[in-house]
């Protein structure tokens, strides 16, 4: 009866929906705008690195290496294609807040470029994402961050995250959102756990997802130009390793 | 040829009308089987059944759409036929997934109120109405026409985390209007 009703009320969606998603997204289409994508994300790539060039040949020695180390790290390789690119504006202070179930949030951070209101958590469902990862066995969880960036002092919001599993493994990932173009970063494998990451720009508001698939012990940390320690604390509240 | 003319042709029984209604839409037909089925030969008695079940139903019929009036009577014997096929083995497909995340929500319907699945489906429209374009067009490419998600990525030129999100949130929003409707309990 319920199978029943659901296809039913499925299949009796309307006629032009159908031939909507039909007629605009046929293969000829797909494939334009996969060039187009393409095109767009080579153009801003570049773009970037030309920006974080500019950027290296007006600091000074040690800031310098530690930028090359940030930017040779935040280049993010998938099938052989680069899908992201994010890079860390040397002159912003920073304050690193961590969260988790044995470790509370006491520093505030020192500006309001990004502030996290919104934070769901759930669980990804059985045979979304399990079933090409056949060598993970543990629990998967979702954590689903939205954040509103406030975009001052740069060019654009910025948030950068890392996620530590018991201590031994740490792997950090920077989100930027420069103009509409979204930079999409993937870490993927470490042990017997492996961390998704993807994000929209919808609006006025950045997404963040992060699919972590691990077992217990697993500790979030927030780099950021800005979290006030309200938002923080609703984080450590909502994650219930 | 123009649908009303190849409709007139089936109120008119002419046997012409299947042969030009196949000519006509094979191709978006077939890719609804194939989605469903993912065999060739099942594929095609699908589509022969769906043009069938046409000449048996108009008249008293008059779809002004017929590529969509055919479309849904090739997916949902593509259904029937994909039960029969996995009854005695239980096998994963694009199709089972798709029918298990849109489930999610709909097993929290109210089945006791005696909804009907025409007022559901009402609701579903308005609210894939009201989202933003790509949302709903990859929402009914994956739950209606059943593609895969690598496909859908493939699409859009978008990465699998994202797509799978998407869909998620989707159908989180799909539920939360849903009950704010009063048709989830």
């Amino acid at each position: 009866m319920k199978e029943d009703i659901r296809e039913r009320a499925i299949e009796a969606i309307d006629d032009d929906l159908i031939r909507d998603a039909y007629e605009s997204e046929n293969v000829t289409a797909g494939s334009a705008k996969r060039r187009s994508v393409g095109i767009k994300r080579a153009i801003l790539i570049a773009a970037a690195v030309l920006l974080t060039v500019c950027g290296l040949l007006m600091l000074n020695g040690n800031v310098r290496a530690a930028v090359i180390e940030t930017i040779r790290g935040s280049f993010l390789k998938r099938d052989g294609d680069v899908v992201g690119v994010s890079f860390v504006d040397p002159d912003a202070e920073s304050e690193t807040e961590s969260v988790g179930s044995d470790v509370s949030a006491e520093s505030v951070g020192s500006a309001d470029a990004v502030s996290i209101h919104d934070v769901e958590i759930g669980y990804i469902p059985d045979g979304l994402i399990m079933e090409e990862r056949d060598d993970f066995t543990g629990e998967v969880r979702w954590v689903y961050l939205e954040i509103e960036p406030e975009n001052e002092g740069r060019d654009f919001p910025y948030v950068q995250m890392s996620i530590s599993r018991s201590g031994n493994f740490s792997h950090g990932f920077g989100k930027g959102v420069y103009d509409k173009y979204v930079y999409q970063s993937t870490i993927n494998g470490m042990d017997a756990y492996v961390i998704e990451t993807s994000c929209d720009y919808e609006g006025e508001q950045v997404e963040i997802d992060i699919i972590l698939f691990g077992d217990e012990n697993i500790t979030v940390n927030i780099h950021s130009t800005g979290l006030n320690i309200e938002e923080v604390t609703k984080i450590a509240e909502n994650i219930v390793w | 040829m123009d649908d009303q003319v190849i409709v007139r042709m089936f109120w008119d029984r002419d046997e012409n009308a299947v042969a030009e209604a196949r000519r006509q839409y094979e191709t978006y037909l077939t890719y609804i089987s194939d989605n469903i089925l993912h065999d060739r030969m099942d594929s095609e008695e699908c589509l022969n059944d769906a043009l069938l079940a046409a000449w048996n139903s108009i008249p008293p019929q008059r779809p002004e759409d017929l590529r969509t009036y055919l479309g849904k009577l090739t997916r949902r014997i593509a259904i029937n036929r994909w039960r029969m096929n996995t009854r005695k083995k239980r096998v994963r497909s694009d199709l089972t997934k798709s029918l298990d995340e849109i489930g999610e929500i709909i097993s929290a319907w109210d089945l006791d109120a005696e909804l009907e699945a025409e007022e559901l489906s009402r609701e579903i429209s308005r609210f894939l109405k009201s989202i933003d374009e790509t949302k709903r067009r990859i929402f009914i490419q994956r739950y209606w026409y059943c593609e895969s998600i690598k496909t859908i990525c493939e699409r859009y030129g978008y990465g699998k985390s994202r797509v799978l999100v998407m869909l998620k949130r989707t159908r989180d929003d799909l539920a939360k209007h849903l009950k704010k409707e009063g048709l989830i309990t």
